[in-house]
This record gives C-alpha cells, structure tokens and sequence, in this order.
C-alpha cells in the first residue's frame, strides 16, 4: 500500500516533540520572543540556500534540517560553541548531498511566468496598496518608478527630501516592497483558500 | 574588506549560479548568520527581477535569469508580483496624466487594463437595474493602516433589506481618502469569478475590474474591490456585477449609491 507523501511529509514537519522544540528554542536564545524570531530567520534562510542550489522542495529540506538538529540539540549544545545558525548551515550541507546522491537531481524546467500572468497579483496589489500608509505608498510608487530617464533624478530627489542617504533609501524602500508582497501573498493565499472552500 | 559593490555583485553571481563553488560556501556562510547580507539578498533578488523586466540584463545574466534564477516557485511568485507592481505604477501614471487632460475618459484605463490581462469581454448591459440598495458604510479599522486613515471601506448589499429605509446610500467620502474599498454582498454565488463594472450617472464606464473571486466573510460570500476615491467625484455610481460561466458574463448584481465628499 502505497503512503500518501504528503501526510509523510507534514508527520516529518512536525516530528519535533514539545521538550525537543523546546530545548532547540533555548539554544537559540534564553529570552523565547527572540529565540522564535531567530527560528524564523534560520528557517527562511535555509529556504533560499537551498532555493538557489536548484532543490526541488527547500521548504521541506529546510524543515528536515531544524527536525534534525532539534533531534540531537541537548546532546550539541553542551559542546557546541559559536552561532548555532553555522550547525544548521552544516547540517543542511549534509542534506543537500543525501539528496543529490538519493535521486537524480530533478531538473525542473524553469518557467518565466508571462508578461500578462499577473492577474490575481494585481488584485490584491490594488488591495493591499490601499493599507499601506500615505508615505510609505508613495515611496513605494516613486521610488519603484522603472521610468530609465526620470529613476536616478527621482531617487535623489526623495532621497534628499527624506533626508537620507541613497542607500538607506534603497533599504527603505526595499522594506516597504517586502511588506507590500507579504501583504499581497497572504491575499493570494486567502483567495485560494476561498476558492476551495466554494468549489467543495 | 569587500565593498558595497562587490557584495551586491558577489550576491547577483550566487543568485544567477555562477558564483564560484568556493566562493558561494562562503557566502551562504554569511548569509545564514550575517542579518544585514540577508537583507541585501533580497534586495538585490528585488532588483534582479526588475532589471530583467526592464530588459536592463546581459544576454548571458539573461539566460541565466531564465535557466538558473526562476527554477524556484516562490521567485515565480516573486516576478508575477513585481510585474504587478511595474504595470501598477504605469497605471498610476497613466491616471495623473489623464487627469491633467481636460476631456480624460477614465474608460481607457479599464480598457488598457482588460487589453493587457486578454480576458473575454462581453458586452456591458448598462440598462438599469431597479434593485434597492443597501449600503453599510464605516471606517473599518482593521482593514486600514494604524496612521493612514486613507482607505474607507463600503459594504454594498443588493435587495431592500436596509437599515438605513431601504433608500441608496449615501457614501461621505472624508477628505484624503485615497481608496474606497468595496465589499459587495452577493444575493447567491453562483459563480466561480465574478467582473465588477463601476458606472457614472452619465453612464461612462470608470473601472472595469475582472476575475474577483468570492471570498467568505462573516455574512456570508463577499466581492472585494479597491476604488481608487478620486476615480468617484461626488454623484451617482451603479456598480453592477456580472458572474462568468460557460465562456460569457451572466448579470448577477447591481449596486447603486451616491458619493458626497
């Protein structure tokens, strides 16, 4: 009989048990807020190592990496000295050449979506632009301005009126996009969320 | 020590995959322990895509692009977006301009806009629909930035069950809105997508916007959508709402209120 991978695969995320979890949480910081914050980052950064290393699923590796550690952390941090982030980097090394010599490593045809495929994108951008403060909004929208000519001139400019370097600019702005597409990703997950819930 | 600028090309390198073995260990290093290269990355990652739709890349950063870049979902994701936000921003543009022409028809922005995506278009029906309007309007402040107070958020509801006496609403716009966000309820969903058409007493089209999808709400199926507040001069608006199915768009709803600033 044949298991489904999915649930596998969801039963393997959360193969942690609570005191595991736990102690991996302590490892990474004795205050929990910033232990969890500092998860987060491991978490998302692992995801785009192995994201650029072509692997095909870099959310499950990068779980498989924190399952792992988390399996052995009271065993490593009473010997492990440095940043812990280096002993998940280890670990997903090591992942990653399981992985290649497991399997043939699957070449996924890149597909660069379509000039015009960004329907659902440009809905909820227009959702999601409207609960962005004025300024921020406006920063989003001039300093985005792909216009070649007008870009440089205009980047100084606001530059200048907020008072700032241009590459603080660049940060700042940069940070305004990046909660913009958070905003617009949650959008899209609701609408497909939506449209399972009407199509059952 | 490295530079600003070498860092950014180091990292444009990693991203396209031709970073050199040695040298991208390294790199991935510092990433997962360095906060501020991460923060970097995805800059950079930023404006990779938008240089790439700008067709601002070499042939051989192209390919890469192409080959190397995009063989992930979650930068797909990434693109569409940005692609999203480069076509809002001409948009935008595209309005002011408008503006500024004496005998500017907002229609052309709609009809850009439905060029662009190549959805079917079927005829708009502008015959009125003599349906009571119900219009709930408030503030809703968890729909709104804390500090914006830009977005004012509409509840439409087609039939006569008003609280208000069953009569048009009447939506106050307060000074500095910028968005009317509009949650149209729906009598019956029967559809899968749904096209919005915003109309003016002077029966011009003032947005036309396609593909919404139902979403839940507490009370029950909802279309959501974002009007931009200067697009409604005070006056009277049908927003009349058509359902697809079978290849065509079916009359669905209609909604009628009036905006005073």
């Amino acid at each position: 009989m044949s298991i489904d991978p999915d649930l596998e695969r969801q039963k393997k995320k959360w193969d942690l048990s609570e005191q595991s979890f736990e102690s991996l949480l302590h490892w990474l910081d004795s205050d929990r807020d910033r232990a969890g914050k500092r998860y987060e980052d491991i978490r998302c950064r692992l995801i785009k190592i192995f994201s650029s290393r072509g692997c095909v699923e870099p959310d499950y590796l990068a779980d498989e990496t924190i399952n792992r550690v988390a399996r052995r952390v009271e065993e490593i941090a009473k010997t492990y000295e440095g940043d812990p982030a280096l002993y998940f980097y280890g670990v997903a090394n090591k992942i990653h050449l399981e992985q290649l010599k497991k399997q043939k490593p699957l070449v996924r045809l890149p597909v660069v979506p379509a000039a015009n495929d960004f329907e659902q994108e440009y809905v909820c951008l227009e959702r999601c632009i409207g609960y962005l403060p004025v300024d921020t909004r406006d920063l989003v929208l001039q300093y985005y301005d792909h216009e070649q000519h007008a870009k440089v001139v205009k980047r100084q400019l606001l530059a200048e009126r907020l008072g700032i370097g241009l590459n603080a600019l660049r940060i700042r702005a940069h940070r305004a996009r990046l909660a913009l597409r958070k905003c617009i990703m949650s959008c899209l997950e609701n609408k497909q969320a939506s449209e399972m819930k009407y199509s059952n | 020590m490295q530079t600003d600028k070498t860092v950014q090309e180091d990292l444009r390198r990693w991203l396209l995959g031709v970073l050199p073995q040695q040298e991208s260990n390294a790199l991935e290093e510092r990433l997962i322990t360095d906060t501020a290269l991460y923060e970097e990355l995805l800059i950079v990652e930023d404006e990779l895509i938008d240089e790439y739709l700008a067709g601002g890349l070499t042939a051989d950063e192209r390919e890469a692009f192409d080959s190397y870049f995009m063989n992930s979902p979650e930068r797909q994701e990434q693109f569409r977006i940005a692609n999203a936000l480069r076509f809002y921003i001409d948009e935008s543009k595209e309005d002011v301009s408008n503006r500024q022409l004496a005998n500017a028809t907002p229609v052309k922005l709609a009809d850009h806009r439905r060029a662009w995506f190549r959805m079917p278009v079927a005829a708009v029906s502008l015959a009125a629909a003599a349906v009571l309007v119900v219009a709930l309007v408030w503030l809703a402040p968890s729909l709104r930035s804390p500090s914006s107070g830009n977005s004012l958020s509409v509840f439409l509801t087609p039939g006569g069950q008003t609280r208000e006496g069953g009569s048009v609403q009447t939506i106050t716009v307060p000074p500095r809105t910028e968005f009317l966000q509009l949650h149209l309820r729906l009598a019956r969903n029967d559809f899968q997508t749904y096209r919005a058409t915003l109309v003016n007493s002077e029966g011009n089209v003032v947005q036309t916007t396609e593909n919404l999808r139902p979403l839940s709400e507490d009370r029950g199926p909802t279309i959501q959508l974002s009007v931009r507040a200067k697009q409604t001069p005070p006056g009277e608006y049908q927003l009349k709402l058509d359902g697809f199915a079978g290849g065509k768009f079916e009359s669905a709803d209609s909604y009628r209120f009036v905006i005073t600033r």
